[in-house]
């Protein structure tokens, strides 16, 4: 009798959507937000990414948002805000 | 094992292959259901449950029997709170140290004695590597993935130790903290270094403390205003610090007052004011920095006595003691953890010996054939 090997990941009994949202084709005439993960140097090097959006992918504007705790997940209330518009969407994934 | 290999499920190392009746022993060890969930991170949509701990437990090379170990140890690291917020995301590779006391130490060969922190004992060597191979596996915290540690430690293979309660002069350091000494415990934290004290030249109590203090305030351990540590003491120098009167509280308030650096040295390292916005050390310039306290006396590295904790473990050969860097300024009481099993107080003694594990026999890949004659040979009757 043979016996499957069990995956360690647990990845078979997740039931978790973990789809990425659909990217738009361009830039030009979005609003970005940024969100800052409060990490020291977060928003001077997001305002910069901001500035070079808009020199050079023609972004309409962009707007900060800012984490409670880098570590943790982006509170529920920053998510609605950003939610409300027409808005693309970056993460500072720097740890 | 190389089914596993190929798919990215090991820390590196060879792994126990595990099917649905291997694992089935270790879920005997239990009375939890096997969809509790232990840890979760809603940041990365994952949890590790009692299933999967059990198979990351039989993945790393436990004995069934070391399960309730660590099913307390994936509690602790949950009540510890580093884990949860992030922290093995985090460019400051820690690595999880888990402290064993009690009965369950002699009951399945935790190794309390000469070369602690070191290999040669399965007990150690896989409740340490199950924690580790449950955050690679459930967690996806894979090295230049999810885990962005700039530098990682060996402690990231395993890192486990028992208390060597019979040969130290205090209570242990469950009992420390509100336990019954028969009880057995974990207690665990997220470290970044374990760094050796050799101190063999005196017996004079406020040297020795003096010596370990040094290394508690290194400036180089200082990303945040303060350090915490736990100091593991050889039998040698625990006696030599009771000989003299101290206990665990004398030793703690000594390191407290004498863990110390000049601002000239803080300042040589940048190191001399906090930021307003992290409280992380930084230079006096930098635009987040707070205003420097008046004086140039010495600075607290330690936030209070409680930011130590005093464990005893080692060979009684040799005055060798260790600082363990956990990481954090803590000083509130550890998250020490009872370990409960359905049968744990039934097993009789076992000597630390490196036993074999089940081989993996030829057959396709992702299945392991069951051969009759294959005992485990546990001395339970059960193969």
């Amino acid at each position: 009798m043979r016996e499957k090997l069990l995956d360690p990941t647990g990845a078979s009994e997740r039931d978790v959507d973990t789809t990425l949202a659909p990217r738009p084709r361009s830039l030009r005439g979005l609003t970005a937000g940024l969100l800052d993960n409060a990490k020291p140097n977060a928003s001077v090097l997001l305002s910069h990414v901001g500035r070079e959006l808009r020199r050079q992918h023609g972004i309409r504007d962009f707007v900060m948002y800012q984490k409670g705790y880098f570590g943790t997940p982006v509170e529920e209330s920053v998510i609605q805000q950003c939610s409300s518009g027409r808005i693309v969407h970056w993460r500072r994934l720097v740890y | 094992m190389e089914y596993y290999a190929d798919q990215g499920w090991t820390d590196g190392l060879p792994v126990v292959p595990v099917t649905e009746s291997y694992l089935a022993e270790f879920l005997a060890q239990t009375d939890r259901d096997p969809g509790d969930v232990l840890l979760p991170m809603p940041q990365l949509n994952r949890a590790c449950t009692v299933r999967l701990a059990a198979i990351n437990a039989a993945l790393a090379g436990c004995r069934p029997e070391y399960f309730p170990v660590v099913l307390a140890a994936w509690e602790s690291l949950a009540a510890e709170g580093y884990p949860a917020r992030g922290i093995w995301q985090s460019t400051t590779g820690t690595a999880p140290f888990l402290i064993v006391n009690g009965p369950v130490r002699e009951r399945i060969g935790l190794n309390s004695q000469g070369n602690v922190f070191g290999s040669g004992f399965r007990a150690n060597a896989t409740i340490g590597r199950a924690v580790r191979l449950g955050v690679l596996n459930v967690f996806g915290l894979r090295p230049h993935e999810l885990d962005q540690a700039t530098q990682g430690t060996p402690a990231k293979y395993t890192f486990c130790i028992a208390e060597n309660e019979e040969e130290s002069p205090w209570p242990p350091l469950h009992a420390e903290f509100g336990l019954a000494a028969a009880d057995s415990a974990v207690t665990a934290m997220v470290i970044r270094s374990c760094v050796h004290i050799e101190a063999r030249h005196t017996r004079v109590p406020e040297q020795l403390a003096t010596d370990i203090a040094g290394t508690i305030s290194r400036t180089g351990a200082l990303i945040h205003e303060t350090i915490s540590a736990a100091v593991v003491l050889s039998p040698e120098h625990a006696r030599l610090f009771s000989a003299a009167g101290w206990d665990k509280s004398s030793l703690r308030q000594f390191l407290f007052d004498h863990a110390v650096r000049t601002r000239a040295e803080l300042t040589a390292a940048g190191k001399e004011a906090v930021s307003s916005r992290t409280r992380w050390r930084l230079p006096a310039d930098h635009p987040d920095a707070l205003p420097l306290a008046a004086g140039d006396g010495a600075v607290r590295v330690l936030n209070s006595p409680a930011a130590v904790l005093v464990v005893v473990a080692g060979a009684g050969n040799a005055g060798v003691s260790a600082v363990v860097e956990t990481f954090g300024p803590r000083g509130a009481p550890p998250p020490v953890t009872r370990v409960r099993s359905t049968g744990l107080d039934a097993l009789p003694l076992r000597a630390p010996r490196a036993g074999g594990v089940r081989g993996r026999l030829p057959g396709e890949p992702g299945t392991v054939a069951l051969a009759a004659g294959v005992c485990l040979s546990d001395g339970y009757g059960r193969i």
